[in-house]
This record gives C-alpha cells, structure tokens and sequence, in this order.
C-alpha cells in the first residue's frame, strides 16, 4: 500500500542563507583556511546560537521576555485559536490519534535497522524499535533515536546549489544531461561514483544499471569509520565477500580482542540482548539460578575502555601492539597451525593466555573470539582461524554471504578515486551521502584533490563536474560544482540489508521537507529511467527479485511488517580454513604514545555532528558533552604532567593537531584515543563550523596504511586550558574514605547506599536475605492506592549504559537542548541519566570494575518534593505517581533542594526552542512544551499511562500487563526496565520486585519508599562455575 | 529601682545636665533646622547608586530568568536566599530593641529603638524582595496566597515557603504599626516646632491630631505595650519560620531540630551588629554621644557577646551530633564542610563568628568605638556566611554524588547583593533626613527619670 | 499660634478611617466581577464565522446526529471538526447557489480549508480528551450547552479550571445514562444525586483518580 505522505512543507530558506557566492573568486582563494573563511561569511548570522553564548543570550533575552508577556497575560482571556479542517479527509488518519509506520533506518553503519515511527497528523514525531526485524528486537540505539531531529534540522541544506548559486531539480537535469549524453558516447569512461557502504539491493541494482548505461565508469565506497579492518580481515581470509554474525545465545564463553560489540558493531542490538539473556538471574528462597541456560563469561582485552569492557568479568587493558602479540600468543597457545611465533609475554598477559586457553578449550564450539579494529587485518584472519579451530563456525559464529552490494577494501577504493581525480582522466564525479572532504584519511588530502578537481580546466573536453547529493551543505558541497539536499531516510522510500541481511523497507512518513531526493532518484537519473518515483523503481526490483506466489499480499505484508520474509542471506557452511599469509611487520613504536581513532560514541564518524541531542548526550564513559578530547590513561598523565582540559600537541603520520586532555580511568597505559567526528569545518549551529569549531578533527591523523590504530605519536603539551562540558567527574567508589577527594582526575567518593549496586558472585547458594520493613511512624500504608500502582524495576546487571534510553526519553519528552556553557554549569536538561561509577584501585586499571546505574524521578511513595511545593505543582496521584504539574510551579526550585535523588531539571532559561518552525512539527503533542522558570522530571511518560488508561475505559477491557511501556523500557536493547502495575500481582515488575537482588535506593536512610527499585548486579567470579 | 541603676552606673544612659527643651531642641533639630551638608549627600548619593544597581540587576533578571544566577541543580537556591535570611535576620534586632526591652523596662533602649525600628523595616523590605526574586515565574507570586480562584486551588500549607509568607508579611506589617505608633508624639512635637507651613500640614497629618492630652498619653501608652506584646512573639516566630525552610526539608545540614532557636540567636545576634555598625558613625555624624552613650555601646556588646556564644554552641552541637548520630551522611557533610571545596567559607565563619566575638570578654575593647565598629561589621559578614555555609555547602554535595556540582556567584549575584544593601542605606538615610531618629518623648521621659530631683510629668 | 487644619478636617479623618476598606473591598469586588466576565470567559459570546452555520438549524431542523460531523468524538481526544467533503455531501445536493454556502464550494472547488473561528478551546497544557467523556456518561450539553438552540454557536460554560473540577469531584451530579448522551434536551432526572452514585459504578469511575492532576496536565 502506498499511503501518500502528508504535505508538510517548510518555506525554503532565502537564496543568500545557503547560497555562498565565492565561487568566481576561488581561484584567487588561497590556503583552506581562508577558503572556509570566505565561506563562514555566507553562513547565517545566527547559525551558532547553540554553542556561542553571546548569539544565544539574545535569542534568550526574545523567547523570555516574551514568555514573561505570556505569563502576564494569563490573568487575561484565551488567546483566539482557529480550527482548520481537512477538505478531502485522508484516508485511516484520526486527528487525536497517532499511526505508526514499520520502515527501517540506515543505522548500524549503513546496515538497517527495523523501526516503527510514531505519526501525528503526518508528523512524524518519535522512532522506536520493531520487533519483528532481527536487527531491533524492539530496541534502537541512541543515534536512531536522534535521526528524528536530524528530519527536522534547520540547519538541513535548503536548496539546490550550482557553484553556490541556488538552483532547482529541472535545473540540474538540464545542465547535467548533455553532459552524460557526451559521457555515454565513449563508455563514460570519465565517470565516477562514489557511494557510502551500500546495502541497498535496489541502489545496487540502479548502480549496476549506471554501470551498463557507462561501462567505463567506476564506482567506489567510502565510510569513515565503517569496520575497514574487519573487512579486510575477511577478504583477506577467504578472498570473497564474506560476512560473519554471531550467536551470542549459544556462547559461554566470549573472548573479546578489543572488539565492542555492544555497541557501533554491525548487530549490536541483537548482540546486547542475546547476549544479557544469557546472564538473566533469580535470586530467591533456594539460591540464585540462571535463567537462560549457564552464565556466561565475557574476557575482554582492550586499548579504550568500552561498554563490553565494563561488562566484562576480566578485563585486560593492552596498547594496540600488545594486543597483537596477544592475539599471535593465544592463537599458538590454542594450537592454531602456522600461527607466528612471538616472544614471551609478560606474567600478568600470560597468565590470561592461560585462563583463556583453558575456558576456551573447555568450551568447544560453546565459546567465540572477537577482533575489534585496533587489530590489523591479518590478526583478523587470525582470529578467523581461531574460531575455525575452536570449531565455533556454524555454531557461535555464522559465516554468510556478504550484506553489501559489493564488499571492497574501502581504503583502497578511496585512494583507486583520488588516483583518478589527480590525473585527468575522470570529468564528472558524483558523491551520493558520505563527507569525505571532512572523513578521508588525511594522507589523500581528498579536499585538495577535490578543489583542484572541480577547479581545473582541461584543454579539451567539458570542464570537470563535481555532485554532492547530502542532507546538509557541508564541507563536500562545498567543494562540488552541484549540491542536491538528500531526502531523510523518512522522507524517502528505500530499502536496506541487515547485518545478517535482512531486508528492511523504508517508507516515507512526510513529503521531503526541502524538496530533497533521495539516492535511488539520482541513480534514476544517471541510469536513464525517467518518469518513475522511487516507490515504483523500489516496487518493480522487488516484483522481479521476490520469489512468491501472490507478490501484492506478500509486498502489503512486508510494508506492514517493515521487512522481507525470509531474507536473510544464507548461510556459508562449507567455508574452508582461513588463508593466512605472512603477518605485516609490527609497526615500529617510534613515538613516545600508540595513537587510537576511535569513531565518537554519540555522534559517530561525524554525520551526525549537528545533532545537539547527540551533542549534549553523556558519552558513556567519560560522561563528556560537546567535545572530543584525547583521552589517556591517569598513570600516563602523570608521567607527562598533564591534567584534565590542558590542551596538548598530537603529532603523528606527519600531520598535528591540537586538543584538551581528558583522564580516563581503566585506559592502557602507553597509548592515547581520540575520538573522530568532530572538529567539522561546515556543520551548523549545533556541530559547529569554521569559525567555532566543536571539538577538533582527528581525521588528518588518520592513513590509508594506518586507520584506526594509527601507530605512533607524540604528545606536547600547550600552556592552553580549556573547560570541558562532562556531567559526571570520574567517581570510585571507595568505604574506607568519608571525605570526597580528587587525585589526578578521578574523585574518590563514600560509599553510601551506592554500595549495593553490585554483588560478587559469593552469594551463589546462600539464601534470600530477609527484606527490611519501611520504617515508619505512620500506619502503612499512607496512601490508599487505587486502581493501579505503578512501579518501575531497574536490573543494572543487564544495563550496558548505551545512553539509548537517555535519547529515547529526550525524543519522547520534548526535552530542550540546553548548549555546552549550561552544561558546565550543571544544568542539562535530560530526565534520564545514566550514573557510571568505579570500584578499586585506579592506579590497577585491569581491577578496576566500572557500574551503571540510570536513574530517573523515583516516584517515592513519601516523596519529599511534595511536601515542599508551596503550590501543589508537584503532587502525589492515587495511582502513586509523583505528578509534575509545569503549569502551576512558580519556580522555587525547593522542590530540587529536597530531591535525594536530584532527579529534577529547571529550566533556568527558555530553554526550549519556540520559535523554529521545523521543531513545532517535531514535538511530542502529548506532552507540553516546557516554558521558562519551571521545574520538570520523569513523568514514567504518563502521556502514555493516560492514553492506555482512556484506552481500556473507552474499551471498559482492563489494561494488560505490559500494554503501557515507557520510552526508555521500550528502547532498551538488553530489557534491564520493566514497567508495570504493583496491583497487578502476575505482572513482571512484581517478580522483579520480589527478587533477593532487588534494592529501594537511600529508602533504608530516607524512608522515601521509591516506586522505582534496582536489581544488583552480580559480577561473576572466575572460580565460580554457574549453575544452570 | 532602675533609677537607681542608672544614676549610678559609671556611665549613664543620657549625659548629664538635660533638660526637657535641650533633648527636644537637639534632635527635633537634625530634622528641622541642621543643614545636611555635603557628607549626606555624598552618602546619599552612593547609596542611590546601588539603588540603581539593583533596578539593573532584578531589571535584567525578569527579562532573561534566574539563570542568570550562578545556581544549578543540585544547588537550586544561591545568594537569592543566602541574603533573605540575612536580612531577615537582620530586622530581629529592633523588634527585640523595641518591644522585648520595652516590656523588660530597659531604659537604656530609648535612645536606640528608633533608628533600631526603622532599620528592621527597612531590613525587611530587603529581605522581602528576595522570595519574590527568586522564583522562576515571579508574575505568579500570587498563588502563593489564599484567594478564591478560577483553578479551585490553595497554596499547598505543608510547605515551609507558605509559613514564611504569611510570618514574613506579618512581621512587616506589625513593625511599620509599631514604628508608626511610635513616631505619633514626634510628629505632634515636630508639628508645633517647626515655621514651615508644609511641614506643619504633613507632620500635621502624620500626628493624626495629637494634643498631648493626658487621655491621649494613657492610650497612647496602652496601644504601645499591645503592640509589643503583640511584636514579641513575632521576635521569635518569624525567625523560627525561616528556620522551618531548613529544618523542614530532609536535605544533610538542614535537616536539624536545633535551628530554629538557633536561627533566632543568630537573627539577634546579627541584628545587634547592625545596630552597632549603625548607632556609631550616627552618633558621630550627628553629635548624638549625649544620648547614645557608651552605656548603650556597652550593652549592646554584652548583648552580642551573648548571642555569639549561644551561636557558638548552636555549631559545636551540629558537629557532635554529626558524629553522635552516626549518621554516615551527616558525618560526610560535617568533614566536607571543613576540608571540602568551600572550607575557606566555613573556616571564615568560625573566625568571624566565633573567636572575633571573644574580644568583646574586654571591656577596654567594648569601650574602644572603632574596635566595636569593626567586630560589629565582621560579625555581619560573618553571619551572612554561616547563611552561605548552610545553604550551599549542604547542597552541593548531597546523597547521588553523581550529581555532585559546584556553586560558583555570577556578577548578577553580586550585584543584587550589594543593591539590596544599597537600598537599605538609603533609606537609612532618607530616614536619618526626614524623621527624629531618637524618640525624643520618650528621652523626656528619661531626662524625668534620670533627674536628681523629680519633676512634674510634662 | 494659627490653625493648621480647619475643624472639618475631623470629619475628613473619620471618613477616611471608613472610606479606605470601603475602597479596597469595592476594588476586590470589582476585579472578581471583571474576571468572571463574559468580557473574559466568553460565554455567551457568539463568533462570527466564514459561514453562519447554524447548529439550531441542521440538529434541531434537520434533527442531524452530532457524530453525522464529529465523527471521531467516541473514539478520539479531538471530536473532530468537518470537512469540507461532509458539508458538501448534501450541499452538492442543495441549496448548491446559495450565496451563504460560497465560501464552502470555494474551499471544495480550491482544496483550501474553511478557517473556523474557535469558540471552544483549552489552554495548550491541558489535554482533554472527548471519548472518555461521552463514553462514561458525560453528555455534549453538559459542558457545550443545547447546541441545537445556538443560531450562532457559542460558548456555554467558562471552562475555567474551578468548572472542570466541579465535576471531577463529583461527578455524579452530571453523568447520564449511555443512551442520552448525545441527547440535547437531557434534563437531570429529579434524584439525579442517586442516579448518578448508580452511574459513576456503572461506568467505573474512580472518582477519587479524577482529581489527579496528571488527569488533564502532561
């Protein structure tokens, strides 16, 4: 079914917003510098509001004084309001009543991810999981989340631009082509493509039809960013274009090589729930049992601390060159035919050697190794082999038919275009999505090659074209001849491969707000096919491509469900051992530092850098905001003498740029990580530009030879200091200290009721403690619940702290992005925050435990904001909840002063965006905007409550159990919230509830009785071996 | 009896060789005949210039919100409140001055409850702004109060800031009454002294028709004693109140049995320094020593001295029970408060609160008017530390350390502060303009008293 | 020496002793009347509209369900408004050149909305829902008043917060058997009190959840 988008259209900007004029004068332009000068001045004046106060304290100064007005005029009468009616009602559109769309979101580094998108009036408005596709579960991750406020963006690029003189579609046909006319004449040998990482079988198909139409012509691919030594690890091993998934449900013993499969992996949705169902637990009467089969182990070695590492029961922390030799070491000490030979390793190294041969051993075909991207592609086939020997393929680890359209050493394919771009031998490039202007490694110096490209002029022939087809005007666009707003994947149809290849369809849930097109329109184009929209091109390939009786059902169906049946790709049984040839000679460590590029937790390879969601969202670890930072191990810090936010030198590849240090506890000493992403020339007002940059650009570090261990560097420090936004200081967990004291960058705070967050796994076979009474003066209870009682349960055994519930929660409640300089002043705005902790001694990063604990409003059942309100704006439901009522606080904040928990956020400023059109169409109808001066918190989304409760009055049917999820339980990869009625005895929350690992945070102290509880987490000893 | 006690005190509280005429002539003159010279305008001027200041900063404040305060969470409530119980604290003293002593008969408080009164008034309204201020929303500070609406809603009477209201209007209220009151017979005396027919017609008015007349008198004395009866209870209520804004939440350093009575000693205790910083450069500049006398420094001191030491108790207690509790919270806050990132404030307290105020043991250094001067200004400063002490070390690291954050004062910080003390100044000296700032009817009634030989009721 | 005030002056004092909680009761007084004005509440207040649609003619003339044009007002929070196509699905029949009916074949013939004045409306931060209300007994007139007898629609009750509440603590003295609800005439039966306790079990209401603030307030 093909439902039409509404037509929601914003006004295109004025030409002079997105039009920068330099081009005539660019040949005159010199260095790059004076380049993205020139072009800052045709940015908008107030493109920076976010991250530049002074521009921000206007905007402020407008939204409060007239909020002021507002609250003035309260006393008076009801401002007039219109109803403007549909003429031709659209069909199954309730105004009141929202629609949800299956479609699937290029996340997971361009594989697709199964959504369902909440629509209200064709807005679309909130993104969740779907179930039904394997590479959600029902959950998304957090740059998912946050690809709804990329939708509506005012940054977005606009308009059509030719040599920055707006432009429009019909222009760029009619230009572009005679020129592809000319083009096909000789096979289009001047032609080239370059793509991202494509999994679409329908843009391939285009692609391949592209090819046919211009023999000659080449493609190529480049994402920053994307698994490159994954990659080539696997054409290494095999020589043909394979791909490998794993079962984690299967696996008890998991070795991980720096290799964070929890998250930015191919599958780390899946992974993360198949994974945290093996160490589901019961803590009752007769011990403690698990639930899904035997307890798994999970060893992790690891440069940068990861959210595997934090999972893990041992964690080894190893510079990238010690890893290498540890993976050599282990492959021998498994017996793995022709590994190398190494030299001895350290005892503490080879005694984990040990261990992990043992586990290994022990566990045939129930065990896996993983290799993250610090390895080298060789070390890869290594650990191919590993799992050959082991006999884990076909067991744990699936080996299948490539998900790309084509699987290509990516490295080589960017330097094959850069190759053909210096000599003159290609005329016309097209770049469909991707920046790698801004994202290719800095030995190609693309941009330079790109700006004498699109500025040479050959003796004969046309002069050289460069197209740019992107969501934002960006430092590429800026360098092409053409520019071409892309369609946002929901405003486009399309389709994308899973990570184990799933298709998942893409449906539009708004007409493209800035007349963008998507890839499969460009490919059209060059293709030769007019006359035919997306939907039909999509629509016929599949016709052709699905096997089936009755292709209308079976098409209805898979829109419906948001993939195809059956189309994961199959499985390779019969794969041979791994090829290994001569491993690469190791790198020699010149430099005083190993270097890491890492892409950034929140924004990615940088895509997503004008995201202020994702700008302001905690990185997991470091809890940072706004910035990159090079990040290093406290020890080494001292032995370099330099502290936190002291901005050094890092040289290395021959390139240096500059950036603030960060101290990062559990880091392996001898080696720094930075992470990529930032430091964009020409973002926008969230992800900065030119003239104020946020963060630094790591990218000219980066090498063709040397992606993401980038081998040796050196430090210098400046005498530059520089403030970074993080939320949370490094925080170890320590009984023996009462007073809170800070040395060298991690505070070392009392241990109060954080002490029951974890458990060691002694308790295995004692019995359930008895659990305290509520103390109380008042016969309990005091309130007479009626009907329902909510309550939430909380397992940070199963939290991985992957920060999606945080963006979930942001997307669902209108939270306001509140800017780097709010942050440093403590006043971000987020419901939902995810506390990270350390247990032992920081000096030993290899015991030092790191814990999650998310915490939102607890509901107490004896809540003490309550008391204090002198309005009544925070009050108590009969159903328990604690109600925040925004448009009757008057702002004294006592109501904060008393929250144990500090759960509450004010909005000391307008913090909310009134006045951008595009932000109206993305809030959450359901739940009011928040003004200037009021306190907020987490409502457990009662917008939801409310819906599902009208719901089963209309309906007179009781509301089920599980009916009502809160924005954060729903996007949960790994289930660790459950949500339910306490009335309600059969209901999960209770059984959880009831747990012996279950805690009522500070109710011991305080007696606030919180609706919320907590499940400790256990930590598996090694000794121990668990009890199915 | 106090007759006694006063003619042969070394020194008395009205200098010898008074008579009726020469008390009424020398203060009904400050505000008739004595020319303010360039000194008050000076003052006056600067002062007004802090005035302006805080049109500036609460000018500002409405247009952009409290954000422009160094406040976050976890320490939601800064300087705004910090100054509101200082202030607050401020006015206990003339109330106790004037009510209190008056019902105790303390003669020696004539010749000070005057300005003692207005300052409390002026204290007040300082204080008043505050809770006003502070709000995010300040347009809708009318819900804090009881009326029928179009929401059917009441103030929410569990909370402390409802009390505080109501004990905080009716403070203002019943010290403008009693100060008014007061004044009547001074306005009659200025009526009939001065040439100015204006002045006749205003203070005329003011006088409300008072004719000396002995019914008058009888009244007159009779509304004065119910109306400080009626300000005594409040000399300890009102204090308490603010005190309940604590001890009422269940914040670590707050939440303590010991503050309200702990607050009103503190209140008295800054209310006398002000006194003090006041009732000198007065004297000086007004050549008053024959009324305000060392007697009255002295006592005054005395007075501080005491309530110092009750303070002093009111910490050393904190501390024990810290660790008496066993509270593991309570400890963390007692140590953090020592050697946490604001020790220096705590420290600076101690000082200023603590062991400065031992001085006063001395009577050579009570008699010393510059060292009273400047232990009167340190106790000030001292309580307005222990206010910021209370306040924000209390919050900033509280139960979840990992919303632990500092408190760092913005420039619009300061700037409402110094305003508000602007403001009180000048005001003061409006007052010190425009008013007999020593009840001169009741200093008659002193000169009677303290004559050798006794004279008929004037 | 003279006289600074003439004798009369007492009697000025004394009036003004009287006058002056005369004055302020007066201003209070003043202000409450100002506030419940219809000047602000708009009750009563008839709006002009593109087209003087007249619900007195099409429910009480023509006798048309009010779910004939709010459709969606038994199962959504928004009762819906019409659209252009329901008006004319009978005026493409009749009345298809009258004068009064050109803005509505204008919108049809143009695709561009009628743009109704709201008569009706809630602050933004209050989310009323209407199918709760007509499912559980609560009927139109209650709150919209006997539309069939506006020529010109307008607003019958203040909807101020007091008047939500009113009902939500106790809701019996309003709530209506199922089968009455879109009854314009509906009067309350003379022991509606009883009636109503018989209907609020009825229907399920928890009472004591209606004054709930997160009820209306998100």
């Amino acid at each position: 079914m093909s439902h039409q988008p509404i037509q929601l259209r914003i006004l295109p900007a004025t030409p002079s917003r997105t039009a920068p004029k330099v081009w005539r004068s660019l040949d005159e332009q010199g260095g790059r510098d004076q380049f993205y000068e020139s072009l800052y001045r045709e940015f908008p004046p107030n493109a920076s509001e976010l991250t530049d106060s002074q521009s921000r304290r206007d905007f402020l100064k407008l939204a409060g004084a007239s909020v002021a007005l507002a609250g003035l005029a309260s006393c008076t009468r009801q401002p007039e309001t219109r109803l403007v009616p549909y003429v031709h009602p659209p069909e199954e559109i309730i105004p009141g009543k929202p629609l949800f769309y299956a479609s699937c979101a290029p996340s997971d580094g361009g594989r697709g991810v199964g959504v369902l998108v909440e629509s209200h009036e064709g807005r679309p408005t909130k993104i969740e999981g779907n179930p039904l596709h394997p590479a959600s579960l029902g959950a998304t991750d957090a740059q998912t989340q946050a690809a709804i406020l990329d939708l509506y963006d005012p940054d977005r690029s606009q308009s059509y631009t030719r040599n920055g003189a707006v432009s429009t579609w019909d222009g760029f046909v009619g230009s572009v082509s005679p020129v592809l006319e000319q083009l096909a004449a000789d096979g289009g040998a001047g032609l080239c493509i370059l793509t991202t990482t494509l999994t679409c079988p329908t843009q391939g198909d285009l692609l391949q039809k592209v090819l046919q139409r211009f023999p000659k012509a080449s493609w190529h691919q480049w994402s920053a960013a994307d698994h490159h030594q994954r990659r080539a690890g696997l054409l290494r091993a095999y020589d043909k274009p394979v791909d490998i998934t794993y079962d984690f449900s299967k696996a008890d013993v998991i070795v991980s090589l720096d290799c964070d499969f929890l998250s930015q992996f191919p599958g780390a949705l899946t992974y993360a729930r198949n994974f945290i169902d093996r160490r589901r637990i019961r803590f009752d009467q007769s011990g403690l049992h698990a639930l899904n089969g035997p307890v798994n182990r999970l060893y992790v070695m690891e440069t940068t601390p990861s959210l595997a590492g934090a999972m893990a029961e041992h964690h080894l922390p190893l510079t990238p060159s010690q890893l290498r030799d540890f993976t050599f070491t282990l492959a021998g000490a498994l017996g793995v035919p022709n590994a190398p030979p190494t030299a001895a390793l350290p005892p503490r190294q080879q005694a984990m050697i040990q261990l992990l041969t043992q586990r290994l051993t022990q566990s045939r075909g129930k065990c896996m190794v993983l290799a993250g991207e610090t390895l080298d592609e060789y070390s890869h086939a290594l650990v191919h082999q590993i799992n050959h020997h082991l006999g884990n393929m076909g067991h744990t680890v699936l080996p299948r038919q490539s998900v790309e359209v084509q699987q290509v050493n990516q490295v080589q394919s960017l330097s094959a275009l850069v190759a053909k771009l210096q000599s003159e031998r290609c005329q016309m490039l097209l770049i469909l999505e991707g920046n790698p202007a801004y994202d290719a490694p800095g030995d190609l110096h693309f941009a330079d090659v790109l700006k004498t490209f699109t500025l040479s002029r050959p003796r004969q022939g046309p002069p050289p074209l460069a197209i740019h087809l992107s969501l934002y005007q960006d430092e590429t666009s800026f360098l092409c001849n053409w520019h071409i707003p892309a369609a946002h994947w929901l405003e486009s149809w399309g389709d994308l491969r899973a990570f184990d290849g799933t298709v998942g369809l893409t449906q539009p849930l708004i007409a493209p707000l800035y007349d963008g097109k998507s890839a499969i329109d460009l490919l059209a184009f060059f293709a030769g096919i007019v006359g035919k929209s997306d939907y039909e091109i999509l629509r016929d390939y599949w016709k052709e491509h699905l096997q089936t009786g009755d292709f209308e059902s079976a098409w209805r169906l898979a829109l419906q469900q948001g993939h195809l049946p059956n189309s994961t790709s199959p499985l390779i049984n019969d794969l041979p051992p791994a090829s290994l040839a001569a491993p690469a000679p190791p790198p020699a460590p010149a430099g005083q530092m190993e270097l890491i590029l890492r892409p950034d937790p929140c924004i990615g390879d940088g895509r997503q850098a004008n995201n202020g969601w994702l700008q302001e969202l905690p990185k997991p670890l470091t809890k940072l905001t706004w910035d990159n930072a090079v990040l290093l191990s406290p020890a080494d810090a001292k032995r370099l003498n330099v502290e936190n936010g002291q901005v050094v030198k890092v040289a290395a590849n021959g390139s240096t740029i500059q950036g603030p240090v960060w101290l990062f506890p559990g880091h392996a000493d001898g080696c720094i990580t930075i992470h990529l992403g930032y430091g964009r020339a020409k973002s926008g007002r969230a992800g900065g530009d030119f003239k104020n940059q946020v963060g630094f650009n790591a990218y000219p570090l980066a090498t063709t030879s040397a992606l993401t261990s980038a081998g040796p560097a050196t430090l210098t420090p400046t005498g530059q200091h520089m403030e970074l936004a993080c939320t949370q200081l490094h925080q170890l967990i320590d009984p023996k200290h009462l007073a809170s004291q800070t040395t060298n960058g991690v505070q070392t705070i009392p241990d109060r009721d954080l002490a029951p967050l974890e458990e060691w796994s002694e308790l295995v076979g004692k019995a359930l403690p008895a659990h305290s009474k509520p103390l109380s003066l008042f016969p309990a209870p005091e309130h007479q619940w009626d009907g329902h009682a909510w309550g939430m349960s909380i397992d940070t055994g199963a939290c991985i702290g992957c920060n999606a519930c945080v963006m979930a929660c942001q997307s669902e409640n209108n939270s306001p992005v509140v800017g780097k300089e709010q942050v440093l002043m403590g006043r971000q705005m987020h419901w939902i925050r995810i506390d990270r902790y350390y247990r032992g001694d920081p000096a030993d990063p290899q015991q030092l435990r790191t814990i999650f604990q998310p915490l939102m409003c607890m509901h107490c059942e004896t809540a003490p904001c309550e008391l204090v309100c002198p309005v009544a704006a925070t009050s108590h439901s009969k159903e328990g909840l604690n109600e925040m009522t925004y448009n009757r606080c008057v702002g004294t904040r006592y109501c904060s002063n008393n929250c144990p928990y500090k759960v509450r956020r004010f909005n000391f400023f307008q913090y909310s965006d009134l006045n951008t059109a595009s932000y109206k169409l993305m809030h959450n109808p359901n739940v009011t905007v928040r003004a200037r001066g009021v306190m907020e918190k987490c409502t457990y989304c009662v917008q939801r409550i409310n819906e599902a409760r009208i719901a089963s009055k209309v309906s007179d049917q009781p509301i089920p159990d599980g009916a009502i999820l809160t924005a954060c339980q729903q996007v949960c990869p790994t289930q660790a919230i459950v949500f339910g009625d306490l009335h309600d005895p059969p209901a999960k929350v209770n059984r959880l509830k009831a747990d012996g690992l279950s805690y009522a945070m500070l109710d011991e102290q305080l007696n606030t009785r919180p609706r919320t509880t907590y499940l400790k987490r256990v930590r598996w000893a090694d000794a121990q071996s668990s009890e199915g | 009896m106090s007759q006694a006690a006063t003619t042969t005190s070394p020194d008395p509280t009205l200098a010898p060789g008074h008579s009726y005429e020469s008390v009424t002539d020398r203060i009904g003159s400050i505000v008739l005949q004595q020319k303010h010279g360039r000194n008050w305008v000076f003052g006056f001027a600067i002062a007004f210039f802090f005035v302006m200041v805080l049109n500036g900063a609460i000018g500002y404040l409405f247009l952009r919100g409290v954000g422009i305060w160094g406040i976050n969470v976890p320490v939601a409530w800064g300087f705004a409140i910090v100054n509101f119980v200082w202030w607050i604290g401020i006015g206990h003293a003339g109330t106790l001055i004037s009510a209190i002593l008056l019902l105790l008969r303390q003669d020696w408080r004539t010749s000070i409850n005057r300005f003692a009164e207005a300052m409390t008034l002026f204290a007040v309204a300082c204080a008043g702004m505050f809770p006003l201020l502070h709000m995010g929303r300040p347009w809708m500070f009318y819900w804090m109060m009881p009326y029928p609406d179009t929401m059917r809603m009441w103030p929410q009477w569990r909370s402390p800031l409802v009390w505080d209201v109501f004990a905080v209007t009716t403070y203002a209220i019943v010290s403008a009454m009693f100060w008014f009151v007061g004044l009547i017979p001074d306005f009659a005396t200025l009526r009939d002294r001065t040439q100015n027919p204006w002045l006749q017609k205003l203070f005329g008015v003011l006088s409300l028709g008072w004719r000396n007349s002995a019914r008058h008198w009888q009244r007159f004395h009779w509304a004065y004693l119910l109306l400080a009866g009626l300000a005594t209870p409040l000399v300890v209520s009102v204090h308490s109140v603010v005190a309940m804004d604590f001890a009422a939440a269940q914040v670590t350093g707050w939440h303590t049995t010991i503050f309200p009575p702990y607050f009103v000693a503190g209140a008295i205790f800054s209310g006398f320094a002000m006194v003090l910083t006041l009732a000198i450069p007065i004297r000086a500049a007004y050549g008053l020593k024959d009324f305000i006398t060392m007697r009255h420094l002295d006592v005054m001191a005395k007075v501080m001295l005491a309530m110092g030491l009750i303070v002093a108790y009111g910490y050393a207690i904190e501390a024990f029970m810290a660790f008496y509790s066993g509270s593991p919270t309570e400890r963390f806050l007692t140590v953090n408060r020592a050697i946490g990132p604001y020790w220096m404030a705590y420290w600076s307290l101690i000082l200023c609160n603590v062991l400065v105020p031992q001085l006063l043991w001395f009577g050579k250094i009570r008699r010393s008017i510059p060292l009273l001067f400047i232990i009167a200004i340190i106790v000030n400063v001292g309580m307005w530390l222990e206010r910021f002490v209370i306040i924000v070390i209390s919050l900033h690291r509280d139960f979840v350390p990992s919303k632990w954050h500092m408190y760092y004062p913005t420039f619009w910080d300061w700037a409402t502060l110094a305003g508000t003390i602007g403001f009180f100044l000048a005001c003061l000296f409006l007052f010190a303009r425009f008013f007999p700032i020593i009840s001169m009817f009741e200093m008659r009634e002193l000169v009677h008293e303290t004559a050798q030989e006794p004279k008929a009721h004037p | 020496m003279a006289q600074i005030f003439r004798p009369s002056s007492n009697q000025l004092a004394k009036a003004t002793l009287v006058a002056i909680p005369l004055l302020l009761g007066a201003i209070t007084l003043g202000a409450y009347g100002f506030y419940f004005s219809s000047y602000l509440t708009d009750v009563n207040q008839p709006r002009p509209q593109p087209v003087p649609f007249s619900h007195e003619h099409h429910v009480r003339g023509l006798g048309i369900d009010c779910r004939y044009c709010h459709e969606q007002v038994e199962t959504s929070a928004f009762a819906g408004i019409p659209p252009t196509k329901t008006c004319m699905t009978c005026h493409s029949q009749i009345w298809t050149n009258a004068k009064m009916l050109q803005p509505v074949r204008d919108s049809f013939a143009t695709d561009q909305s009628l743009n109704w004045r709201r008569v009706n409306s809630v602050p933004d931060f209050v989310y009323f829902d209407h199918s709760v209300h007509v499912n559980n007994g609560v009927g139109c007139s209650t709150c919209h008043g006997q539309v069939d007898r506006m020529p010109m629609t307008f607003k019958a009750q203040t909807l101020h917060m007091r008047w939500c509440i009113d009902c939500h603590m106790d809701p019996a003295k309003n709530l209506r058997p199922a089968d009455q609800i879109f009854n314009m005439d509906w009067q309350p039966p003379a022991d509606q009190q009883v009636q109503g306790e018989l209907l609020v079990k009825h229907y399920g209401v928890k009472v004591g959840q209606l004054t709930n603030c997160s009820i209306c307030h998100r």
